[in-house]
């Protein structure tokens, strides 16, 4: 009788554990979401390309945004708010897109400055020429 | 003579009230749900780019994707940060495209478009 009881006592602290285990790695698992790794890299990606493209000189604001937004995504995972961090990742990304962007934009129109400028030139002194011929 | 229960007289406050109730499920049933705010000047934005020949020769690809960040953020959501997060997107998505549009036209067209 009493070495029944006791075995039936150790099966349920067996139980128990075995179900308190399982509770908690469920609730480990449940409770750290992952970091959105792929979106911070594309983000930091995109950052670095528009810093090569020059967009420091020619869409500096923008380029200012997006930094200002991966370091919100970056405190955002350190907080473990990964849904707020993914979308921060996102338009840190989308940011220094358009700062690209609009650095092409800036450089072609300078370029066609040079160009019309120089055209003008060409111009003038074909007109200089032709008047002391 | 026994009156139906339904032709029995009732009073004022009792009808007033099932109207009211009547009036309120009707409209909720006939109010759509609208567009997040910001959303209309998004595709006012777009719209423009998109009746401007030269944008849509240089910048076909990221109207279309800005066509699509739009449409994403005139859907009407209960979640405000996400809202805003579609608005922000699908704004930038329209600015990219006008600067690839301008940048490409200022160069000549030459490289292709997308």
């Amino acid at each position: 009788m009493n070495t029944d009881t006791i075995r039936s006592a150790f099966m349920r602290i067996g139980l128990f554990t075995t179900l308190m285990l399982a509770t908690l790695t469920l609730v480990a698992c449940a409770s750290a979401p992952l970091p959105p790794t792929e979106s911070l890299n594309n983000a930091r990606d995109a950052i670095a390309s528009a810093e090569q493209a020059e967009a420091r000189q020619y869409a500096g604001a923008e380029l200012e945004e997006a930094n200002s937004h991966l370091a919100a995504a970056v405190k955002a995972v350190e907080a473990e708010r990964m849904a707020e961090a993914e979308r921060l990742a996102r338009q840190a990304r989308v940011a220094a897109e358009l700062a690209i962007a609009r650095t092409e934009a800036a450089k072609a129109a300078e370029i066609n400055r040079e160009m019309g400028r120089g055209a003008d030139a060409l111009d003038e002194e074909m007109q200089r020429q032709g008047d002391q011929q | 003579m026994k009156m139906p229960s339904f032709l029995k007289p009732t009073s004022g406050v009792r009808t007033g009230a099932v109207v009211l109730l009547s009036s309120v499920l009707l409209s909720a049933c006939a109010m759509s749900p609208t567009s997040p705010d910001g959303s209309e000047e998004l595709r006012a934005k777009l719209t423009q780019l998109q009746q401007n020949p030269d944008m849509m020769t240089h910048a076909r690809v990221q109207l279309r994707d800005a066509e699509a960040a739009v449409e994403l953020a005139e859907q009407p959501l209960d979640d405000e940060a996400v809202v805003a997060h579609r608005i922000y997107m699908a704004d930038r998505m329209i600015e990219i495209a006008r600067a690839k549009g301008q940048g490409r036209l200022a160069g000549g067209g030459t490289r292709a478009a997308g």
